[in-house]
């Protein structure tokens, strides 16, 4: 969240060498959605049903999407997933630039990653269900690049970020039947990640005197937090299943290591520092619905979240901090669209969906709001064992005034889980 | 810190609250005729004592409705099997005698499975000579048979005095096991 101020920054040193600012009405207009939405699917299963999930989950994934759906798990399970993401960055002018400028962009960043692992143990009941679950699972994504180069009037600049890391979720969880067709189930959210986050920019001129300036940034973040996650299921008749969740604020503790390198012809130097802030995230509610049509599932959520409730807790700026976040954020309702035939004959699953994880920020910046159509394939081996494979394919697209830059991501996404009951 | 804590406490309390008085039950209620430590087992004692709430016994193991399966558990039984039977209603898998319908005795191979899933019969017994039908039906050739069998009335098996003599020792060694278990 906060390297928005230093990217800014430099932005702004840089905009002031090639563009009069009045070009720039908006200033500081570089935002960044960090820790806000970024929800990255869990199991393959989910991701091939557009991550609609909330009402279908009966596997260990459902201490993500919906605790309660655990109890619908009747043998102990373990079950582990990874996931390979192809990201593709390609930075274009915006529409204030001077048409002459010749633009240079584009960057693709490969990230192959760990995704869960998660055991589940029902409990042995006489009526009803009662199950435990304890598990790691990755729900945020931080990897992302950027990169953008061109040459005007004797200046040539070049720009790369690159961002690595994610947020694992540690749960522990529990459902129980409250009724022969209504679960209840909670789970108890112990935040842990990593950011780590690197800026290069370099101007030179190339007409006489020939000089050049280099910034090299690197922000390392380390996120922990702690929350807790409710959900009810309820199959009021053989076709419907509904389900409700709710997220209860999250507090981040963020520690923050920076350092800048500045190198001219003349000089080089560095200026360090470490920091650590919190900030907390909103309530979070969701619902689902699915359909089940025989050998068909039609699934659908929505997860409604304000980030303009974003808060700073301990900041030196804090002020102006939350005043950016009412400025820049706004609330988003993230949709879910999800379909699984099943060819019980072979043990064979088929899926589709489609989702948009808005990005969290006002309309201003964004072009193309970031959706992703998915499609999936389950097995049933031998009873005991459930593997799925999807794939997601993605795309949005930004709008930064300062400098006055459209950037379109695309993104491939290949999920793997496995799980195992005895 | 505090504030962790604060959160935990609340979902346990919740947690607990649904647990208290709730569906679902872990552990068998004491019924009438448990409290003199003697069991009559019969027929006559079941359906006085167990069937209210055991009442849908041929459909379902222990009489209780477990959800809303689709059919094709019961046709492909590799479904229902992964995502509907109880590990702790186990039978072995892999022992297809044991898997499809079991009329003799089952002498599991695991002391201990069967020390747990002892521990959790139900607290009926099925009525001598009537074939047990499974939970989820690993046979569809067979599901016809099966509901045939499970239309037919129930058998009530009439015992001479010997007999009943040697299975009430062994019923009341049973019962005890239960209990203590």
């Amino acid at each position: 969240m906060r390297r928005k101020f230093l990217f800014s920054i430099l932005f702004v040193l840089f905009s002031m060498f090639l563009f009069p600012l009045s070009v720039f009405p908006q200033g500081y207009d570089v935002v960044d959605e960090a820790t806000a939405g970024n929800f990255f699917v869990v199991g393959a299963r989910a991701l091939g049903m557009g991550g609609a999930h909330i009402a279908v989950a009966n596997d260990a994934t459902a201490l993500v999407y919906n605790p309660a759906g655990l109890a619908r798990v009747t043998r102990i399970e373990f079950s582990g997933g990874l996931t390979h993401q192809r990201i593709n960055n390609n930075t274009n002018l915006g529409y204030y630039l001077q048409p002459n400028i010749s633009f240079n962009d584009g960057r693709l960043q490969n990230n192959t990653r760990f995704n869960s692992a998660n055991v589940v143990l029902p409990v042995p009941t006489y009526r009803g269900s009662l199950v435990f679950a304890l598990g790691v699972n990755r729900v945020k994504s931080f990897d992302k690049a950027m990169q953008f180069s061109f040459e005007s009037d004797g200046y040539s600049e070049r720009g790369i970020e690159s961002e690595l890391g994610g947020i694992y979720l540690w749960s522990f969880g529990a459902a129980i039947d409250v009724s022969p067709n209504v679960s209840v189930g909670g789970a108890v959210n112990f935040w842990d990640g990593k950011d780590n986050y690197t800026w290069l920019y370099e101007r030179t001129l190339i007409t006489y005197p020939v000089s050049q300036i280099t910034y090299d940034d690197a922000i390392k973040d380390r996120y922990s937090g702690f929350n807790a996650k409710l959900g009810v299921r309820i199959q009021p008749n053989k076709y419907l299943i509904l389900g409700g969740t709710i997220d209860s604020p999250v507090t981040y503790t963020i520690k923050e290591d920076w350092i800048q390198l500045t190198e001219t012809e003349q000089e080089r130097y560095s200026t360090s520092g470490s920091s650590e802030y919190k900030i907390s995230l909103p309530f979070s509610l969701g619902a689902g619905m699915a359909l089940n049509l025989s050998n068909l599932i039609l699934a659908a959520d929505i997860i409604y979240t304000d980030w303009t409730q974003m808060e700073y807790k301990r900041l030196e700026d804090i002020a102006e901090a939350n005043r950016q976040i009412k400025d820049t954020y706004t609330d988003a309702l993230r949709f879910h669209l999800g379909a699984e035939f099943l060819i019980p004959r072979i043990g064979t699953s088929l899926r589709a969906g489609f989702y948009q994880n808005p990005l969290p920020y006002k309309s201003r910046w964004i072009k193309k709001d970031r959706s992703f159509f998915t499609a999936g394939i389950g097995f049933l081996i031998d009873q005991v064992m459930t593997l799925d494979i999807a794939w997601a394919h993605g795309s949005w697209e930004l709008e930064n005034f300062t400098p006055d830059l459209k950037e379109k991501y695309t993104t491939d996404r290949i999920f793997i889980s496995v799980a195992y009951r005895l | 810190m505090k504030k962790k804590i604060v959160l935990l406490g609340i979902l346990l309390v919740i947690l607990g609250i649904m647990g208290i008085g709730c569906y679902t039950i872990i552990t068998h209620p004491r019924v009438e005729g448990e409290e003199g430590e003697v069991v009559e087992h019969t027929g006559r004692y079941y359906r006085e004592h167990c069937t209210d709430c055991h009442g849908d016994y041929h459909s379902y193991p222990y009489g209780f409705y477990y959800g809303y399966y689709p059919d094709y558990y019961w046709s492909y039984p590799r479904w229902g099997r992964y995502y509907a039977y109880p590990w702790w209603w186990d039978r072995y898998w892999w022992d297809d005698d044991y898997y499809y319908y079991d009329d003799g005795e089952y002498e599991p191979e695991s002391a201990e499975k069967a020390e747990r899933r002892r521990g959790l019969a139900p607290p009926y017994v099925r009525p001598e000579g009537a074939s047990s039908v499974p939970f989820v039906n690993p046979n569809p050739a067979k599901e016809k048979e099966s509901q045939e069998i499970k239309d037919k009335p129930e058998p009530i098996k009439i015992e001479t005095k010997q007999e009943q003599k040697k299975e009430e020792k062994s019923k009341e060694e049973k019962a005890k096991r239960r209990r203590t278990e």
